[in-house]
């Protein structure tokens, strides 16, 4: 039996069988853990630490996701559609902060604010705790407020600015765009609960700090894990709503694209606002965290400054970090692969059938809300019960691949669904009634089609997994820590110029990769 | 042409629980140039993708020369053995591809040497007037060029049957006639037209006999001068006062040549 090119478009029973499968995977890792925590499920409870931890990192995710809706809803719409120049290069440097580890921002913080003064630290880190999770929420903002402002109709617009002119236009477009803005700032809060950087960093015990330093310092796995449960549950109390929501409400508007789509217009006057307004934002946000990564280089007086002048200044810490940065490289590359692969073959299984695209986009929302320390003890938990001759890969750095390529599988599930729907049936139902082989097809006309979208993603999830702490730091093999992990491990005890140095380091490399993804992107499209 | 031509008994199709088409009973000759007409919604794109194998009948048996094609829930003959070339409503050119790469492509599922592949696509270019444009990419291209297109990628597998589904939609009436004409003279004794549309000046400049469709069932068939002659429902009214409205330029091919 030969596979037809009409396979791609037809429904079916399998089609259901085979996207639960995919999704069963990629849930995998979080059944150990289920397992560990069932036998005594009301121990934890009275974790009072815990609750407290949560209420720590319910502040923060709510001040991060008010300032993001706030700064990202109108910088979404004004930089949909208005055309300046610099605009690619503004949002990429916006979108940086989200592809980073928060944890970079927070040192930077941490430096800043003994050299600050006035106000108690205590209030300051807060603040900072705030600020660094706000620098990942406002560009999830911002991208979703794009993507719904492209999903209005470019003739709805003109109606708009003939009615009332471009302020008209401008409001009606934000009025369009602020449910899923909203949706992606309460998103972005879910997110940062798992984030357990900033509140180890700036000394605000938050329940994911707990939960690693269960894990990490006090070797107590079952407790991290029966923590880890509870926190999820927490999470997913909150996430399961919002990916509803989403599935039920947006699946539409975020997996097809709109036809008559908006052109961006070239006014004078909110061309000047919009590119004022990027890069106010890029200075406020990163002015501090900045700072506070330069100071210790820029410190002549200090220990770092003499080491510089003596020349003793390992040039930015890189040879040390080269090992690192190789196993960051293969990380994200192992990750970005396992991902993009299970994101395309899930595009591929869901095909146009309605119900099942709905189903997948909330299910991607609700998995990948899941705190990271999540899925990695149940995957180390797994790998306590291999048999010894499995070492090699449940103990090695395809692990850590295969653990960081199902957590952040959904974004490219997201992306290829999107490619997927947007593609017409049509060309794939020429070639069927033409004959055209399945694998020639998919060669000449399919995979050119999705590559740059299938790009994209192995790009984002390479960049994600990067600045992944959890994961890394519970499943790597010892002496192969990734460079964000490198940072996590030695700032507490190395001098503060070499931390910053590294920090520094890997902000270039990330704007580096990210540069050339996006050139390569553009380049495929 | 020989053969019975396509024979439909029963056909239904059915959508989430929706009739498409609803126990549809009709023949279609080979030889003479067929015109499926009706609304939007009527159930015509689907009929035609019924005959091209690309969708399955939820009931009913669909014959092509008193061979089995397809029956309830399931297609028995694939679409590229049924000797269908088809013209889509939006083209469905690759984008990525050449014309000459649609073309080309177009006929990796047919025997025969790369050599004799190439052959019929220059022919299929030649045929359609399209030669010069062989290395553009359809984005390049204007609307009438990229109908010539589909159609020399349609017209290359050398077909017995040409489908095409409303393809003239968003055309200018001058560019539109000269299409028609060509594929008049394209289809002189070549292949059988089975045209989807809504515009009846279509139906007349290429068609003698006529499927009207509404709601999924027929309403009326047989050759189309015939039907128009004796209207029996409101939407052969329309299509008659339509036509005489506002018929085609001169330009137009004579039907079935």
């Amino acid at each position: 039996m030969t596979f037809s090119c009409l396979s791609l478009e037809q429904p079916g029973r399998w089609r259901g069988g085979a996207t639960g499968v995919i999704f069963l995977i990629a849930a995998l890792p979080l059944f150990p853990l289920l397992w560990l925590a069932i036998p005594s499920p009301g121990r934890e409870t009275g974790d009072f630490a815990l609750w407290d931890g949560l209420r720590n990192a319910l502040w923060l995710a709510s001040g991060a996701s008010a300032i993001g809706l706030i700064v990202g809803l109108p910088l979404g719409v004004l930089s949909a559609l208005y055309e300046f120049r610099g605009r690619t290069m503004l949002l990429a440097l916006v979108a940086l902060p989200l592809l980073m580890p928060s944890l970079l921002w927070a040192i930077g913080w941490s430096s800043a604010i003994p050299r600050l003064g006035g106000a108690p630290p205590s209030r300051f880190a807060f603040a900072g705790g705030v600020h660094v999770f706000a620098l990942a929420t406002i560009p999830l903002v911002l991208f979703t407020a794009a993507a719904a402002t492209r999903g209005v109709s470019g003739s709805q617009l003109d109606a708009a600015r003939l009615a009332g002119g471009e302020t008209t236009a401008l409001v009606s477009a934000c009025r369009h765009a602020a449910l899923p803005s909203i949706l992606a700032a309460v998103l972005a809060g879910i997110l940062t609960l798992a984030d357990p950087g900033p509140g180890q960093i700036l000394g605000i015990p938050t329940a994911a700090a707990q939960i690693l330093t269960s894990f990490a310092a006090h070797y107590d796995a079952a407790r991290a894990g029966r923590q880890c449960v509870l926190l999820t549950l927490a999470v997913l109390s909150m996430s399961a709503p919002l990916a509803w929501l989403v599935a039920h409400r947006f699946a539409p508007v975020i997996l097809v694209k709109q036809p008559y789509g908006v052109r961006r217009s070239g006014h004078r006057g909110m061309r000047t606002i919009a590119a004022l307004a990027l890069v106010t934002v890029l200075a406020l946000g990163l002015i501090m965290p900045l700072s506070g990564l330069l100071a210790p280089l820029l410190d002549v007086g200090s220990e770092a400054g003499r080491d510089a002048f003596l020349g003793k200044h390992p040039v930015l810490v890189l040879p040390a970090m080269g090992g690192a940065a190789f196993n960051t490289v293969l990380y994200a590359l192992g990750a970005g692969i396992i991902g993009t692969s299970l994101g395309v073959l899930l595009a591929a299984c869901v095909g146009r059938d309605v119900r099942l695209r709905r189903l997948s986009l909330g299910m991607a929302v609700a998995l990948v809300c899941w705190p990271p320390a999540t899925a990695a003890i149940g995957i180390a938990y797994l790998v306590t019960q291999a048999p010894a001759w499995a070492d090699v890969l449940s103990r090695g750095r395809v692990m850590v691949c295969v653990a960081l390529g199902l957590r952040l599988f959904p974004v490219a599930a997201v992306i290829a669904l999107r490619a997927w729907g947007m593609g017409p049936p049509s060309w794939t139902l020429v070639a069927a009634l033409h004959g055209v082989p399945f694998s020639t097809y998919v060669r000449r006309v399919w995979g050119p089609y999705l590559a740059p979208s299938l790009a994209l993603a192995l790009l984002l999830i390479g960049l994600l997994a990067s600045a992944d702490v959890s994961t890394v730091l519970l499943l790597h093999p010892p002496g192969e820590p990734s460079m964000t992990l490198a940072i996590f491990t030695v700032m507490a005890n190395a001098p503060e110029w070499t931390v910053a140095s590294m920090c520094l380091a890997y902000l270039s490399l990330t704007a580096v990769a990210l540069s050339v993804g996006l050139a390569l992107a553009a380049r495929l499209r | 042409m020989s053969g019975d031509g396509w024979q439909l008994d029963h056909v239904s199709k059915e959508f989430h629980g929706r009739p498409a088409v609803a126990d549809l009973c009709t023949h279609i000759p080979p030889g003479d140039h067929t015109a499926i007409l009706g609304i939007s919604g009527s159930g015509k794109s689907t009929l035609l993708r019924l005959l091209a194998g690309l969708e399955v009948p939820s009931a009913g048996v669909i014959r092509l020369d008193g061979q089995v094609l397809s029956h309830a829930g399931r297609v028995i003959v694939s679409p590229h053995r049924r000797g269908v070339g088809m013209v889509f409503q939006d083209l469905a050119l690759w984008p990525n591809l050449s014309v000459m790469g649609n073309i080309l492509l177009g006929l990796a599922g047919t025997v025969g040497s790369r050599r004799q592949r190439l052959e019929r696509a220059e022919a299929a270019l030649a045929a359609c007037a399209i030669s010069a444009l062989r290395d553009r990419l359809p984005a390049s291209l204007s609307g009438g060029e990229q109908q010539r297109a589909a159609l020399a990628r349609a017209v290359a597998v050398m077909p017995r049957f040409l489908f095409l589904d409303e393809p003239f939609g968003g055309l200018d009436l001058v560019t539109k006639s000269q299409l028609l004409a060509q594929i008049g003279d394209l289809a002189h004794q070549r292949f059988t037209i089975v045209l989807v549309t809504h515009d009846p000046r279509e139906a007349t400049a290429l068609c003698r006999r006529a499927v009207v469709l509404e709601e999924g069932r027929e309403q009326q068939v047989g050759e189309w001068s015939e039907l128009l002659r004796d209207p029996r429902s409101q939407l052969l009214r329309t299509f008659q006062q339509q036509l005489a409205a506002t018929p085609l330029p001169a330009t137009i091919g004579q039907p079935n040549r």
